[in-house]
């Protein structure tokens, strides 16, 4: 049997006295595309905090492509071909959007070390930084600072970030948050147009880019899982209907 | 012409300007900018820490010093030579830099600020309280001028120890300059603003917040040889808090995160501390107002604040 990509076994995240996550169990296979769905607090965001590393679970295990990563940083999951979005945009909002493309890129090369030669010198870097600038296309421009960009634009920068570096797993909380229908639209048409062999899990409360994105569906209530099903047993489940479509937002 | 040429036409220029200056000023104002280069290049090591990678580190004359006794002591005790002492001098506040750094950065924020600050105070009662080695209070004295090797260079002399400040301060300045434009400068940058993203992309936020308290380190001893040499003497006060606050104070007047901003805080504090002490004694107090206003009206420093203002009027 093939190992999964994501593999989250039992974890629990405690939070003083709140049980935020609550022993769930998630394997998600490899090119698979799963939305994680549930209404605000459900612990969506604290699940992905594990996976990615930027929380450790107080108790539980997390693996990625078979390998226990529990105890791993981040930038070490990164390496291994995890990348993510924040919830919150989380970018470097004193630089230019030129730059925040850059650190992205240059994250998982060799020479993020480098002390001499300057950092603009390296060509490979350099062309594959105009190779996503020119596919995104920021209206504003290369060298406008991140801060000076509209929240719309920002929320682009946050994706092509995270996809910068062809990433094998690829977690996005809440990626069309806040953004118009035609926004919303083509991040529906970015997520389904990544090549086949990589994993996907969205947070997404807009069912309508749930059910474009995915296949499958978990239900996150109260930081434990409640179920995952097909968007037709999604939508049939009453339980479902009444924790979700009935009180989320 | 490229505007990379221009600033370095300007470069070389201001430093021919600056080495001539040394033949014709008076012996007493050619020792205070001797003065002002060594605290520019510990301003400069220090903004590596402060500005780049937003480590308010508060115990930065402990570098200073161990690279000034050690080189103090090579001296006195095993060779003239300004090569080996720099190279020891260098070395030992780099390996300091690394044990006080592995302590420093399991903390962040305030808890940082401290625990420098003590590490700087532990060095200090260090410097003060092993009698055989340091002097005690007593400090190292009859340390002679180094032995550089280079024919036509006589450094006995404060106008030939000037262009040996002024050829130090201009290396540490280039070598910074090219860390900040490097791969390795972008990241600090990058983990100052947001560290969290920077440790998702991939980086390894601990290990360069660790180099950079190294390298920061390294400067501080390159500033304690040029300065021990100078002096002839060290002694624990120049590792004390005074020194620490002082340069931390440089980087933040001149401009954290900038170039060449800590430089010139640098020429403005010493230059502002010989002028006071003429009338009083209160020195400390001047500091902590120049500090206040510089909060009030330049908060990210007056290199960023011209900067700021030319731009303006430029667009304007
Ligand atoms: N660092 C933290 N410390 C304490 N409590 C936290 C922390 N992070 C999250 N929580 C709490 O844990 C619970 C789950 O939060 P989480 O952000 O995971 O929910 P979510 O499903 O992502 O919700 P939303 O849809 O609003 O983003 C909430 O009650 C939240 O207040
Ligand atoms: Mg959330």
């Amino acid at each position: 049997m093939s190992a999964q990509a994501v593999d989250v076994d039992n974890v629990v995240m405690q939070f003083g006295g709140l049980r935020a996550v609550d022993g769930v169990s998630l394997r998600v296979g490899v090119g698979e595309r799963r939305v994680l769905l549930g209404p605000n607090g459900a612990g969506k965001t604290t699940l992905f905090n594990m996976i990615g590393g930027q929380l450790q679970p107080t108790s539980g295990a997390v693996r990625l492509f078979g390998r226990d990563v529990s105890k791993q940083n981040p930038y070490r999951r990164a390496h291994d071909g995890l990348a993510r979005t924040f919830q919150i945009t989380s970018l470097f909002p004193d630089m230019t959007v030129g730059e925040n493309v850059h650190l992205a890129v240059r994250a998982l090369s060799t020479s993020r070390f480098g002390m001499i030669r300057p950092a603009g010198a390296y060509p490979r870097i350099a062309e594959r930084v105009a190779d996503i600038l020119a596919e995104w296309r920021f209206p504003a421009g290369a060298d406008t600072r991140v801060s000076n960009l509209s929240y719309g634009d920002q929320r682009k920068l946050e994706l092509a970030m995270a996809v910068a570096n062809r990433p094998r797993i690829l977690l996005l909380d809440e990626p069309t948050s806040g953004l118009s229908a035609t926004e919303t639209e083509s991040v529906v048409g970015l997520i389904k147009g990544l090549p086949e062999d990589v994993t996907v899990i969205v947070v997404e409360h807009d069912m309508d880019v749930a059910f474009a994105v995915a296949d499958l569906f978990t239900i996150l209530h109260n930081g434990r899982l409640v179920t995952t099903g097909t968007a037709a047993e999604v939508q049939a489940n009453e339980d479902i209907q009444r924790i979700y479509f009935g009180e989320g937002e | 012409m490229r505007p990379s040429l221009v600033a370095g036409a300007v470069a070389v220029a201001v430093f021919a300007v600056a080495a001539a200056l040394g033949g014709l000023l008076s012996s007493y104002s050619t020792g205070l900018l001797i003065d002002c280069l060594i605290f520019a290049v510990l301003a400069l090591g220090l903004n590596l820490l402060l500005g780049q990678t937003g480590l308010p580190s508060l115990g930065h004359a402990a570098y200073f010093g161990v690279g000034a006794y050690t080189a103090g002591l090579v001296m006195l005790h095993v060779s003239d030579s300004f090569w080996w002492g720099a190279a020891a001098a260098i070395a030992a506040s780099m390996a300091v830099g690394a044990v006080y750094g592995l302590l420093a950065l399991r903390t962040s924020g305030v808890y940082f600020l401290i625990i420098t600050l003590a590490l700087g105070q532990i060095t200090f009662a260090i410097a003060f309280s092993w009698r055989s080695l340091t002097g005690g209070d007593d400090g190292l004295r009859g340390i002679g001028r180094p032995d550089l090797g280079l024919p036509g260079l006589n450094v006995d002399t404060t106008a030939g120890y000037y262009l040996l400040a002024l050829a130090a301060a201009a290396a540490a300045l280039l070598l910074m300059r090219l860390i900040v434009r490097s791969p390795f400068g972008e990241a600090l940058r990058g983990i100052h603003q947001n560290p969290d993203r920077m440790a998702a992309l991939g980086y390894n936020v601990w290990l360069y917040k660790f180099l950079a308290f190294v390298i920061s380190a390294g400067f501080a001893g390159w500033a304690g040889v040029i300065f021990v040499y100078y002096k002839g003497f060290i002694s624990p006060e120049a590792v004390g808090i005074v020194v620490s606050a002082e340069v931390t104070l440089m980087v933040i007047v001149g401009g954290a995160g900038t170039l060449i901003g800590p430089f010139l805080g640098a020429f403005l504090v010493v230059f502002m501390s010989h002028v006071v002490s003429g009338y009083t004694d209160r020195w400390l107090t001047v500091l902590g107002l120049l500090y206040i206003c510089v909060m009030l009206f330049a908060p990210k420093g007056i290199v960023t604040l011209v900067g700021d203002a030319w731009r303006a009027r430029r667009s304007a």
